[in-house]
């Protein structure tokens, strides 16, 4: 049973898409309950600018990064030495939204550009990459499946042990401050959890599926939804649809799989926003 | 116990400056125009705000904090129960919440909300219900000392009766202290047992008949 369904072709890209559409939601509702939607924008863009230069850096034989032969392995060191710092840098800009808002926008923008820039300057491993800003799903190895579900599953399950403080400290820090709880170690243990699952799903899906992911199904289960816990089961629910709903398409329409997942989840959106607004009157 | 000495508290010119204790029993008013700094007084009591100079020492273990209602625009759903639950899971252990906790937490929601709307969004209750939400999910963290940022703002008359009560109650059945921030003439000053003003820069205390006047004055009633 088990051999058969390791020979079936395609189970590595479903089991990453199943996976990312489930795991990165509850991610994306931390940080739409901090109010930083624009940080899951920033970070997947910066992170794939890390890859870039991390690919730059091995072909300049770098001590250190000259072992990094393969590919796979050179953008998950890549995605996570970004991905990371942007986050727990991007904590410390400060509460204000009117700060915040337009700095991650000039990030987003700024890392955008350099990554396109640095790809025309030098076309290090640049197949590759042109794959994952399309989303390489279809391309998935044995090994980057593992190391995604490693990472992004544990940073998940933290989170969810965690979740009652993580709520509260996004939710209403001053109220978490005067209650004793250490509101700056959690928001940045949160980050660094942030940070690393996203580093991870832009080095094995790319930056726009990571975002897609990351963010909208928390955004369409909140106009769905009525309470905490059933907003975490439908963000889940819908990721997972988007994530293999898009993944379909790529095979029916030979499509790229990325742009198709990516569709289909803002599909998704616009259709709960449709029906939220004629709920609405 | 809190106690604030030689502080100089604000963000902008005239800062306000004051000596305070809060003891526990006391119901304190703190009244003033807006703009006066009566809410900057009490996040620096409530440990937010840092002192300019002097010093603030706290006694009391755990405090309560009812927030003006605005904080409740929540970008996620959220009933009524979960946002009570979440704020009573602060006073204890993160991994789990204790039988007792949760028999505290079911006293307070049916002491302070109806059955009716417990289970309903919190963005779909009125400003009074929100109000009470929130006052629910202070004291269901059991605090020695409860502080609230005008707590009638945009309340109906018959949830400021209903709040009255339940801080007369916490303050005199179990000793705690409460300090209320508010500049409108409300429901709460027969619970009070000190009166404060704060106006130029400088806490006054008064009596109650002369803290009524100037609030009433404050709002534009006659003199």
């Amino acid at each position: 049973m088990l051999e058969a369904l390791l020979d079936f072709p395609f189970w590595r890209p479903i089991c990453a898409a199943l996976s990312l559409g489930l795991l990165l939601p509850i991610f994306g509702r931390n940080l739409v309950l901090g109010r930083c939607v624009l940080l899951g924008l920033a970070a997947p863009q910066i992170t794939m600018l890390g890859i870039v230069v991390a690919f730059n850096l091995a072909a300049m034989q770098w001590i250190g990064l000259q072992i990094f032969q393969d590919e796979g392995k050179l953008a998950i060191l890549g995605g996570l030495a970004a991905g990371i710092p942007t986050l727990l840098l991007a904590g410390r800009l400060g509460a204000s939204q009117l700060l915040v808002e337009p700095v991650l926008l000039c990030v987003y923008l700024g890392a955008g550009s350099a990554t396109n820039l640095l790809l025309a300057a030098g076309p290090v491993g640049e197949p590759y990459l042109r794959d994952l800003l399309q989303g390489r799903l279809l391309l998935v190895s044995e090994g980057a499946l593992l190391a995604l579900l490693t990472f992004v599953g544990a940073g998940a399950g933290i989170c969810l042990f965690f979740q009652r403080r993580l709520l509260l400290v996004l939710s209403d820090p001053e109220y978490a401050q005067i209650t004793g709880i250490k509101v700056a170690r959690w928001k940045q243990a949160q980050l660094l959890l942030g940070g690393m699952a996203t580093g991870m799903a832009v080095a094995v899906a790319g930056p726009t599926v990571t975002f897609a992911l990351l963010v909208l199904p928390a955004l369409t289960s909140a106009m769905l939804t009525k309470s905490l816990n059933a907003h975490l089961y439908v963000s889940c629910l819908l990721g997972a649809v988007g994530a293999l709903g898009g993944f379909a398409l790529s095979l029916w329409r030979d499509w790229p799989s990325g742009d198709c997942v990516t569709g289909s989840v803002c599909v998704i959106y616009a259709a709960a926003l449709s029906y939220a607004r004629r709920k609405e009157g | 116990m809190i106690t604030l000495t030689n502080a100089v508290i604000g963000y902008t010119s005239p800062l306000l400056q004051c000596d305070l204790k809060i003891a526990p029993g006391d119901f304190v008013l703190v009244g003033g125009p807006n703009g006066a700094g009566k809410s900057a007084l009490l996040r620096t009591i409530a440990g937010l705000l840092k002192l300019r100079e002097g010093s603030r020492v706290q006694r009391f273990g755990q405090l309560g904090w009812v927030p003006q209602q605005g904080i409740l625009r929540w970008p996620l759903p959220v009933t009524a129960r979960e946002m009570i639950h979440l704020g009573a899971s602060a006073a204890g252990p993160w991994w789990k919440t204790s039988r007792k906790a949760e028999q505290h937490c079911q006293t307070i929601m049916a002491e302070v909300l109806e059955p009716g709307w417990i289970d309903r969004p919190v963005a779909e209750l009125s400003g009074g219900q929100r109000q009470r939400v929130l006052l629910a999910r202070a004291l269901a963290t059991n605090p020695e000392c409860l502080l609230l940022d005008e707590p009638t703002a945009g309340v109906d008359v018959k949830s400021q009766a209903l709040l009255a009560e339940v801080l007369g109650r916490y303050q005199s059945e179990r000793g705690r202290a409460v300090v209320l921030v508010t500049h409108e003439p409300n429901p709460f000053l027969p619970n009070a047992n000190r009166f404060l003003q704060v106006a130029s820069g400088q806490l006054t205390p008064v009596t109650s008949n002369h803290w009524n006047q100037e609030t009433a004055t404050h709002n534009g009633a006659p003199c």
